[in-house]
């Protein structure tokens, strides 16, 4: 399908790079305050190349302020939560979407309503739960904390996602001979991996930048995730904007990476064997 | 049609999550709305019924900061939709490159709400911002402007704030949807001479009511509970130009220790997302289509 | 097919492995690479999910927690290290050092107190102390002090002053380190303007009508109007009128002193005209990016904020004014309560943790500790050390703080809902006030107020109680 000259200029390109401005200008503001010298940041006349330029805040922050330790602390809570997140998430959603039951619409709007809570107002008996069970200070806490908070959004999103996908195709793979669940393996779940992949990112930026339950449940620096190691960087009396900046970075590197990775996946027809109609 | 019990299988983790983790604390929370309770004022605990939402609806913070919240919902809501939409047509068409744009297009959603406040107030800051830098030098504006301050300026600031980090939560949903269109319509339609607009009033839109609907009302539900990002921006100021109900919660449940009071507010919070949601979903005749 | 089955069973025990990963707690044992070996590191498991472990058996070794409410990337340096000292010298305590940033310490505080979970010993701010006294989560250390020699050097006047915050007199905490109220003046604007540094608030006032040049974007001062305005600038007032009862006999509040209305409504005539616009929403990072940018002359904060200008203006480019001559020309200090170390009623070992506290305001620990951060320590021996005597703001306070003719006014931080007035009222008052949509009377009229219902009401409590 040919597109026009003057359509590919006003429909994709000027719009894109017009938001792409708006995107990326703080993103390399960030960039440049984190290899500007601590003393610069503040300093009139404000600067766009850092001058001189350096890398001593990336240093303090993976070094001094351990952000080797909290990356690895963060990707562990991240990976686990974010499976059984999507997992949860797909047989929820998957049956809310293709069955009538009693109960059904009381339990999606259920699924709803408990996010309406905010969670700050949750934390003491949350709190209480985890003490009893003996997982405070474990991020085994995060962990659960994580999956309970994630999946009703997520679940409901797949929901939608799996709506869109025609019944009539699992019917058709049993009528090939599978079973239920095999067609629903077959058919669905790759057909589904668009969706996947939009709850796997979803579900990953809320636990990787997830703050209040990690700073309240783990008592031990060592299991301290990237979102706490950020704020202590601000401290009572002083911010280090530099360090800060370059933390950010390395706390935003990983979920871009992956996510430019998975996009790829975001495309029509991933259905192997759709069939069409 | 399938076997009856399949289905509560299914949905067992998530029950047995909801059961264990959400019963005492949601419980707990309509339960304290009903007393007067603030561990560091010990002589004021007690038994309270209804007083905390007489309290709360004769406080004309309340109604304010519901004013404010409305309006951040609405606006949030409408322009992330919007500039989301188009992004994600954009990013849906074929062409060299798109897979870049597609991350980049998906980095401030990496970002989180305290980070992104404290970016924002650097750019925003009277002195040494980016913004009032880049404005002053092209001769846009002739003094710097104080955005987090000034009564006309602020709400637009946040909003933009918080629109740069939203975005991506629209762009990227709608793109996923647009991925179970199948082509052939789009190219039946072309056949027949439709218009670009044409397909997408009468293709796209269609195909995407559910999730569009889905999506604008986990995302009001999202923005109403917002609290980090304005908070870090302006604390809810100036005198309380920027306090969302959610702002108002996190000063009485949490800055101060009075978690009765709090927790009535979220009571009355949750009530009102509540009937929004099912008018909401009532009116936007969702999953008559199923 | 079978592709996706491999692919499922990956998978699968991907995950499997990432619960049995995290199931292990957390440990640690991967010292970092050029950091000094970080302390107590909970590698035996003990110390997890708990803040208490071996019972307090003198013969035994002891793990007490400690938790630092201030936490930066220079605290865990300076911790590090005086608990190496600590343990070398108390073999039976091993001591678990756990930062925690400083916007969350007080809530991390609030919800273990709550649980019964706090730690054994920890750094406090002065003003939680009232809350914390109130639901009984300190531990009084009279007795604990009783036969500690050292304590001799503590500061009498802070030791006071948190001896006020409890109704029983009782010394729930010691006072580590406090810093000093001050006015930080750019020195190149000033020499600029051709001016003399100025001896009281209202020349400070007229000084910075003086120093500002909105042509040029310059400011004669930055007030903070954001978080903590109220805060700061209670101190201010009561600096201006050297009122030393926050309240007279009948139990009123004084804050609505004559001068006091002076100084706000001076002030509120400066906004706008003497300060940038941004200052009504201003918190303590935008204030201090106002004057180390070079855009205000002026702004209010303390001591502490020292570190912050030297790294942007550079080490003398700028002046501490400490002392502002007051209405009543007293010498006073201001003080809205100090950094204190306090041992926690949860603990299972507290005579171990009140050694470690007691050592950490030490001569040896409080003076290391604060030379690192440029506060002032509240141990008289450190107050001679070389590295105060060296820095000429700090020697004007320790004289100042050793000289004995000095009062030490704190703030009502000892009535409770004091916190919860200026957050949840005031900041936005005193917004209102700068955006003259309030008059400045009105304003302390209505604080004043507040503050005397909170006093009686609190009052009435301790009274109940039978105290």
């Amino acid at each position: 399908m040919k597109t026009k000259l003057s359509d590919k200029i006003f429909r994709r390109w000027l719009p894109l790079v017009l938001i792409n401005i708006f995107v990326l200008i703080p993103i390399w503001w960030t960039l440049v305050t984190s290899l500007k010298q601590e003393g610069d940041i503040l300093k009139k006349p404000v600067r766009y190349i850092p001058d001189p330029a350096t890398l001593e805040n990336y240093m303090r922050a993976w070094v001094n302020c351990r952000f080797d330790r909290y990356f690895f602390n963060s990707m562990r809570i991240a990976v686990v939560s974010v499976f059984f997140i999507v997992v949860i998430a797909i047989i929820t959603g998957y049956a809310l979407s293709r069955f009538q039951f009693q109960g059904k619409n009381g339990f999606m709007l259920m699924l709803l309503c408990i996010q309406f809570i905010p969670h700050a107002v949750l934390l003491i008996p949350l709190f209480q739960i985890f003490n009893t069970m003996g997982l405070i200070g474990k991020p085994l806490s995060v962990i659960l904390v994580c999956i309970t908070f994630q999946f009703p959004f997520n679940s409901i999103l797949i929901r939608g996602f799996i709506g869109g996908i025609p019944y009539t195709l699992e019917e058709a793979a049993q009528i090939d001979g599978c079973s239920w669940l095999m067609a629903v393996w077959k058919v669905v779940i790759p057909m589904l991996i668009p969706g996947i992949v939009t709850t796997a990112a979803f579900a990953f930026i809320g636990v990787w930048n997830e703050f209040l339950f990690s700073m309240m449940f783990l008592n031990d620096a060592n299991n301290y995730t990237i979102p706490i190691g950020l704020k202590m960087m601000q401290g009572e009396y002083n911010i280090s904007y530099g360090a800060l900046a370059a933390g950010a970075i390395i706390a935003m590197s990983i979920p871009v990476a992956l996510f430019a990775y998975l996009q790829k996946y975001l495309v029509t027809g991933m259905g192997a064997g759709a069939v069409k109609g | 049609m399938k076997k009856t019990y399949v289905p509560y299988i299914l949905l067992a983790p998530a029950v047995c999550l909801v059961l264990a983790f959400m019963v005492y604390p949601i419980g707990n929370v309509f339960y304290l709305s009903l007393r007067h309770y603030n561990p560091t004022k010990p002589w004021i605990n007690g038994f309270a019924g209804f007083g905390n939402f007489v309290d709360i609806l004769s406080d004309k913070d309340f109604w304010n900061a519901l004013k404010v919240s409305v309006k951040w919902v609405i606006s949030e809501v409408l322009l992330q939709l919007v500039f989301g939409m188009l992004i994600a047509l954009i990013l849906n068409q074929k062409f060299k490159g798109r897979g870049i744009f597609r991350a980049l297009t998906f980095i401030p959603w990496a970002m989180s709400g305290v980070l992104t406040a404290v970016l924002w107030s650097l750019i925003y800051n009277q002195s040494v911002g980016l913004l009032n830098n880049i404005l002053t030098k092209t001769g846009l504006i002739k003094s710097p402007n104080a955005w987090l301050a000034n009564s006309g300026l602020v709400f637009g600031s946040v909003v933009t704030a918080e629109l740069w980090r939203g975005i991506p939560f629209f762009a990227i949903s709608l793109l996923a949807a647009m991925q179970s269109i199948p082509e052939e319509l789009y190219e039946a339609a072309n056949v027949d001479g439709s218009s670009k607009w044409k397909s997408f009033l009468y293709i796209t839109l269609p195909s995407l009511k559910e999730t569009i609907i889905l999506t604008t009302l986990l995302r009001s539900v999202w923005e109403f509970n917002s609290v980090d990002l304005i908070y870090s921006l302006t604390g809810g100021g100036p005198v309380g130009k920027t306090t969302t109900l959610s702002i108002l919660i996190a000063n009485h449940a949490t800055k101060t220790s009075n978690y009765g009071y709090g927790s009535a507010i979220s009571v009355i919070s949750f009530l009102i997302l509540a009937i929004f949601a099912m008018i909401y979903l009532k009116a936007s005749r969702f999953g008559t289509e199923e | 097919m079978k592709k996706q089955k491999r692919g499922f069973s990956l998978l699968m025990s991907a995950a499997l492995t990432g619960v049995l990963l995290c199931g292990c707690g957390g440990q640690s044992g991967t010292p970092t690479t050029t950091q000094a070996a970080q302390p107590g590191t909970a590698a035996d498991g003990q110390t997890q999910g708990q803040s208490q472990s071996a019972p307090a058996d003198s013969s035994e070794q002891v793990t007490i927690t400690f938790w630092d409410h201030s936490a930066s990337e220079i605290h865990t340096q300076i911790f590090t290290h005086l608990i190496e000292e600590f343990e070398k010298e108390n073999h039976d305590i091993k001591v678990n050092f756990v930062p925690i940033p400083a916007s969350d310490a007080k809530a991390k505080y609030d919800v273990a107190i709550q649980s019964g979970t706090a730690p054994d010993c920890g750094g406090v701010s002065q003003y939680w102390m009232s809350d914390f006294i109130v639901q009984n989560a300190l531990v009084a250390l009279d007795d604990y002090m009783a036969g500690w020699d050292n304590g001799q050097y503590l500061l009498e006047m802070y030791q006071q002053s948190i001896r006020d915050m409890a109704s029983d007199g009782k010394t729930y905490a010691l006072a580590h380190r406090v810093t000093l109220p001050t006015v930080w003046l750019n020195n190149q604007m000033l020499a600029d303007a051709g001016k003399e540094l100025p001896s009281d608030w209202l020349e400070v006032c007229e000084l910075a009508q003086e120093l500002t040049d909105t042509s040029k974007g310059l400011y004669g001062f930055s007030i903070r109007g954001g978080a903590g305005s109220s805060q700061q600038f209670e101190q201010m007032m009561y600096m201006h009128s050297g009122e030393e009862m926050m309240f007279d006999e009948n139990g009123n509040s004084t804050v609505n002193d004559p001068a006091h209305v002076e100084l706000l409504a001076a002030f509120a005539d400066l906004y706008m005209k003497a300060t940038p616009e941004s200052d009504l929403t201003n918190g303590y990072a935008e204030m201090v990016a106002a004057f180390d940018s070079g855009t205000a002359a002026m702004i209010f904060h303390n001591l502490g904020s020292y570190g912050e200008h030297k790294k942007t203006l550079g080490e003398g480019n700028f002046t501490a004014i400490t002392t502002l001559e007051s209405k009543k020309e007293t010498q006073a200090i201001i003080s809205n309560g100090a950094t204190c170390n306090a041992v926690f009623k949860d603990s299972k070992n507290p005579e171990a943790a009140f050694r470690f506290v007691a050592y950490l305001n030490e001569h040896y620990a409080c003076s290391y500790f604060n030379s690192q951060i440029g506060q002032i320590p509240c141990n008289e021996e450190a107050l001679q050390d070389d590295w105060v005597v060296e820095v000429t703001h700090m020697k004007a306070a320790a004289d100042a703080i050793l000289s004995g003719n000095c009062t030490l006014i704190t703030v009502p931080i000892n009535v409770i809902g004091y916190y919860d007035l200026h957050n949840n009222e005031l900041v936005q008052g005193f917004q209102q006030v700068l955006l003259k949509e309030i008059s400045a009377q009105q304003y302390l009229d209505d604080w004043a107020e507040s503050m005397t219902g909170l006093k009686k009401d609190y009052d009435a409590y301790l009274a109940s109680m039978g105290q």
